[in-house]
């Protein structure tokens, strides 16, 4: 990636290195207002609020460590730890897997292709609305759609929204079901391969596949670098989807009780914000440890032109 | 109190077109200077905040309109919204001193407020009227010797019987005055063996809280006491959750899954069993009836909950369906109480009202509103004055830290239900963690 | 869609063994089997990823008893009047919500292109001083929940008057506090072949011009993409909506579609379900007709 791809060429020429700084920091000087005005303030105030007692209502006072070392005795949160963890790892590369296999399909050479891609992403649009929760109910529910298709198999279902094994299941399956936030950078990244290359690749007889192999794939790191850095940190985050299927609840027995759902729960209603703040802040280390790493590794195997 | 983005409404809501709107956001985006002060000698804006779905917006609109009418010195305007955004926006609010002035409050969340100094005690107020509301009414909303809420409406626990099915199965309507929760297993047995498709005869319970105070009010025991502590015995709810998996197992009750997806704190009441016509017999508040008629369809009746014993307690209260409160960093304190008075006492809200917020406390509007009811609403209303005889004092309401009460029988009752924790082990678990949360609280 | 026309038949009559990706012009029959199964397949996929908006559209012309109790698709007996119902329920008509999301979308996607495409270029293509520093915080500024933000948020736009005004929602777009784009940008600039900017420095052109001739055409698909995910994102954003907005005037479509449904009342699911594919409807217009723009790639440029 480009900050610390960088590093490597910065390093021992750090000083000749800064040649654009008037000029660069002109052009992030939006960013810049952005940070000190709108972002630092809250961020820090949460960073404050995390070493102190504060339940919204009276004024927050200072607990020093209190909060990180209940964290290190509080079973839900462990569990809610083990849950968001199965969640990233598993419904991350699924959705993107798909994501990258649809954009492929749908980037040229069949009629009606504007068309299948507005259906795909279609879900996308939905993905979080009140609407969807009633729905996941009408298909997984006991008596839902999923068991009526299974019943006339000869399948006994189960309650896969209201049974824990399976209940984080369902919901991995709404998350992969709207790939097509993905989809979207993939099929804009895909756009971005000189046709040249395909060309070229054609006269010379390669396969449908080698080119895929040879080409899109390694031009299309990038992509998929990002992708797979912005969605490990929105699963991290996951909220919406829990909430909206669980009713706010986590449950069926916390099984769907994501980290940011619980630590939501913990500062909105049980009002104790200060242990909320402490989580959010421990979260940022977990997503900032797995995105140092995610770029770490991504000098292996990302290839950029310039 | 800020003052921008209150604009005078001019425009009549029927007739704010498109345009009309994006000229005012547009004033919006751009009203980033100075808040255009209201100054002292002008009227007193209060901001009025409830939860609620259309229904209840509109008619609460038309109410606001009435009191503004009649009092050209305040301005109240509405904020509304749904259950869950309500309580995120108020802690929100209330924590940046910028709450609502009149706050719509439930008896889960009372105390939270009131004890922590975010809600104004009305008894130290002068000029508060509230009509002919009861005092046993009135103590639903006090809290260490101050009155912080009034309460609107009361609602006590029913059974839910769709008729409909009792007849389609072969099943006879039982008499609600002498069952026992013996008979309820056998008849909703009767009704799942008769083998109607999905049909189920009860509603298994397990992991929302009403049922199981009921229950509990039955063994004369109270959730929490009036000290602020947890008054459940384990042994109590132990038995609750082993009559219920008893029913589940029998084929009596809705099989475990099919509790948990209905289960009303995360699921719409219109998918719950009694709204599909898939179950016989349901624990509800007997005002959700109407709403439960509307989704159904069938005819529906309401019962009084079973007894441990023939002839035995109920174990039915009037629970504050609903409160209204006064924020303790309002500016006009006066105007506000003249405003929960309109709300208590004023016709004109007993007219708009009827029974959508419980049935009225004030015993005045349920004679108004009587004749002005649907048949469903009228039902709820006759259930409430025929139980006046058996009915016991409400229980002590949630001290701070026990709104959490409801999120722990879900999380620990779905446990039980799926064999994961013995009933006896889970029912102290479920009385350790609430201590919990009251003392760290 | 012409520039994909004209690419793919390019390819078509290059002398390949390989058969051209879709040439429609005389494909031979075995190519002609192969897209019908494509079609086919992709057909299917498009109905299990349908099914729940057509249930949502079934469910918007059922009347409220027959919402969760009918099954399937087909509506016996349609009732458009929740149409109309939905449409005049709230305090303004719906339109009026769909107007206020429709500025705040707007003034997001302007903000977001703007401001997220000149952090973009500084950081894909400029050397400056603590440039690794400054990354990292930008990468951070969206790792932290917004739940434990929200109520300094509010301390601060209560300060700065901006409370039940578009303001918290715009401003911080203006200003580039949606990191994930200048991420999304970076990478796409890096795609883009230096020797263009090489070639322009040779010439005599400054950053500015660069970025505004060379670079900025270029990064189309990426700025499609922002404008896209910014209006669905800001389109369907409950939480700050529903906290930053509290006079019913200023509603948007989230906040007005949850209040046709309440967990503790009777509630409106025809009426919710109606609007829900009314506000609906827009986007996916949009996006089936600004796709254009997404796949306008420097493929189209003949690239180096």
């Amino acid at each position: 990636m480009s900050a610390l791809g960088e590093l490597r060429t910065l390093k021992g020429q750090q000083s000749t290195d800064k040649r654009d700084t008037k000029v660069a920091y002109l052009f992030l000087l939006p960013w810049f207002a952005g940070l000190f005005v709108i972002t630092i303030g809250p961020m820090l105030a949460s960073l404050y609020l995390s070493f102190t007692d504060y339940n919204l209502i009276q004024p927050p006072e200072w607990a020093g460590l209190e909060n990180f070392q209940r964290m290190l005795t509080d079973e839900r949160l462990h569990n809610s730890l083990k849950v968001t963890f199965l969640y990233v790892f598993i419904s991350v590369p699924l959705q993107l897997a798909l994501a990258l296999a649809l954009a492929v399909l749908l980037d040229r050479g069949l009629r009606g292709l504007p068309i299948y891609r507005s259906i795909y992403y279609l879900p996308s649009l939905l993905g979080s609305s009140v609407a969807i929760a009633v729905l996941w109910r009408q298909i997984f529910g006991t008596q839902g759609l999923v068991n009526q298709v299974l019943a006339l198999v000869g399948i006994d279902g189960r309650g896969w929204i209201s049974d824990p094994s399976t209940a984080l299941g369902t919901i991995i399956i709404l998350n992969v079901w709207t790939f097509g936030a993905p989809m979207v950078i993939f099929l804009a990244g895909l756009r971005q391969i000189p046709r040249m290359y395909y060309e070229a690749a054609s006269t010379e007889g390669a396969g449908r596949w080698r080119q895929f192999r040879s080409i899109t794939l390694p031009l299309l790191t990038p992509i998929i670098f990002f992708n797979l850095v912005l969605q490990l940190i929105h699963a991290f985050q996951s909220f919406t989807q829990a909430f909206v299927v669980s009713g706010g609840t986590g449950g069926p027995s916390d099984s769907t009780m994501f980290y940011t759902l619980y630590l939501y729960q913990r500062g909105f209603q049980n009002f104790d914000m200060g242990y909320a703040s402490a989580l959010a802040w421990f979260l940022v280390i977990i997503i900032g440890v797995f995105t140092a790493i995610n770029f770490y590794a991504s000098k292996m195997w990302v290839f950029y032109d310039d | 109190m800020r003052d921008s983005g209150q604009r005078p409404r001019t425009v009549s809501r029927r007739t704010f077109g498109g345009l009309a709107a994006s000229a005012a956001a547009t004033a919006g985006l751009t009203a980033c200077g100075g808040g255009s002060g209201g100054g002292d000698s002008g009227p007193a804006h209060l901001r009025f905040t409830w939860w609620g779905s259309d229904a209840r917006h509109e008619y609460t609109q038309e109410i606001i309109k009435a009191f503004n009418a009649e009092n050209p010195d305040v301005v109240v305007e509405g904020e509304f919204t749904e259950w869950s955004g309500y309580w995120d926006r108020l802690a929100t609010t209330t924590a940046a001193n910028d709450s609502p002035d009149i706050i719509q409050m439930d008896a889960a969340y009372l105390k939270s407020y009131a004890d922590r100094g975010a809600l104004l005690d009305l008894s130290k107020e002068d000029g508060l009227d509230t009509g002919g509301i009861s005092d046993g009414d009135l103590a639903l909303g006090e809290s260490d010797g101050g009155l912080y809420a009034i309460v609107q409406g009361v609602v006590p626990h029913a059974i839910v019987t769709n008729t409909q099915i009792l007849e389609a199965a072969g099943v006879p309507l039982p008499d609600d005055k002498t069952w026992t929760w013996e008979e309820y297993a056998r008849l909703g047995k009767a009704v799942t063996d008769a083998g109607l498709p999905d049909v189920y005869g009860i509603q298994t319970e397990g992991v929302q809280g009403p049922p199981m105070e009921n229950w509990a009010m039955q063994m004369g025991e109270t959730l929490f006491t009036e000290d602020g502590g947890v008054g459940l015995n384990p042994d109590t709810l132990a038995s609750f959750w082993e009559y219920h998996l008893g029913l589940a197992a029998s084929g009596a009750g809705t099989p475990v899954t099919l509790t948990i997806e209905r289960n009303p704190t995360s699921s719409a009441l219109d998918q719950s069993g009694t709204a599909t016509n898939t179950v016989a017999f349901a624990p509800w508040w007997s005002t959700q009836l109407t709403a439960l008629a509307k989704a159904s369809g069938q005819p529906l009746v309401l019962l009084r909950p079973p007894a441990q014993s023939p002839g035995g307690d109920p174990g039915l209260y009037y629970k504050a369906s609903m409160y209204w409160a006064v924020s303790s960093r309002t500016e006009h304190p006066e105007a506000a109480v003249r405003f929960i008075n309109y709300l208590s006492t004023a016709d004109a809200v007993a007219d708009l009202m009827l029974t959508e917020r419980g049935i009225p406390a004030n015993p005045a509007f349920r004679e108004r509103i009587v004749d002005k009811l649907s048949d469903t609403d009228r039902a709820a209303l006759e259930y409430v004055n025929s139980i006046e005889d058996v009915v016991n004092p409400a229980p002590p309401i949630p001290p701070v830290g026990g709104s959490s009460s409801g999120e722990i029988m879900t999380r620990i009752g779905s446990d039980v239900l799926f064999g994961r924790q013995s009933p006896d082990a889970a029912a102290q678990a479920f009385v350790d963690d609430l201590t919990g949360q009251i003392e760290s609280a | 869609m012409t520039t994909e026309l004209s690419s793919t038949r390019r390819g078509a009559k290059a002398p390949a063994a390989v058969p051209a990706p879709g040439g429609r012009d005389e494909a031979p029959w075995p190519s002609r089997f192969r897209s019908g199964l494509k079609h086919a397949a992709l057909i299917l996929t498009a109905f299990v990823m349908l099914y729940p908006v057509l249930w949502m559209i079934a469910g918007s012309l059922r009347s409220q008893d027959q919402i969760f109790q009918a099954s399937g698709l087909w509506v016996s007996d349609p009732q458009p009047q929740n149409y109309s119902d939905g449409w005049s329920a709230l305090a303004s008509p719906f339109g009026h919500y769909m107007v206020n999301s429709a500025i705040i979308a707007i003034g997001c996607i302007l903000g977001n292109l703007v401001s997220c495409s000149l952090a973009a270029y500084a950081f894909a293509r400029m050397e400056f001083l603590a440039k690794k520093t400054l990354f990292a915080v930008m990468l951070m500024t969206i790792m932290l929940p917004i739940h434990v933000v929200i109520v300094p948020q509010y301390i601060l736009y209560s300060q700065l008057e901006w409370l039940n005004t578009f303001l918290p929602l715009v401003v911080p777009k203006i200003l580039a506090t949606d990191a994930f784009f200048i991420f999304l940008m970076v990478q796409f600039i890096r795609g883009i072949p230096r020797e263009l900017d090489e070639a322009a420095r040779i010439d005599g052109c400054g950053h500015f011009r660069i970025f505004g001739r060379i670079i900025l055409p270029l990064m189309v698909p990426a700025l499609a993409t922002t404008a896209i995910f910014t209006f669905i994102w800001t389109w369907n954003d409950f939480f700050s909506q529903l906290i930053f907005l509290t006079s019913p005037d200023m509603y948007t479509v989230p906040v007005a579609l949850s209040s046709f449904i309440d967990a503790t009342s009777e509630s409106s699911w025809g009426s919710l379900f109606a609007m829900s594919v009314v506000s609906l409807a827009p986007i996916f217009l949009a996006f089936l007709f600004g796709q254009k723009f997404l796949i306008k790639g420097i493929a189209t440029t003949g690239g180096k």
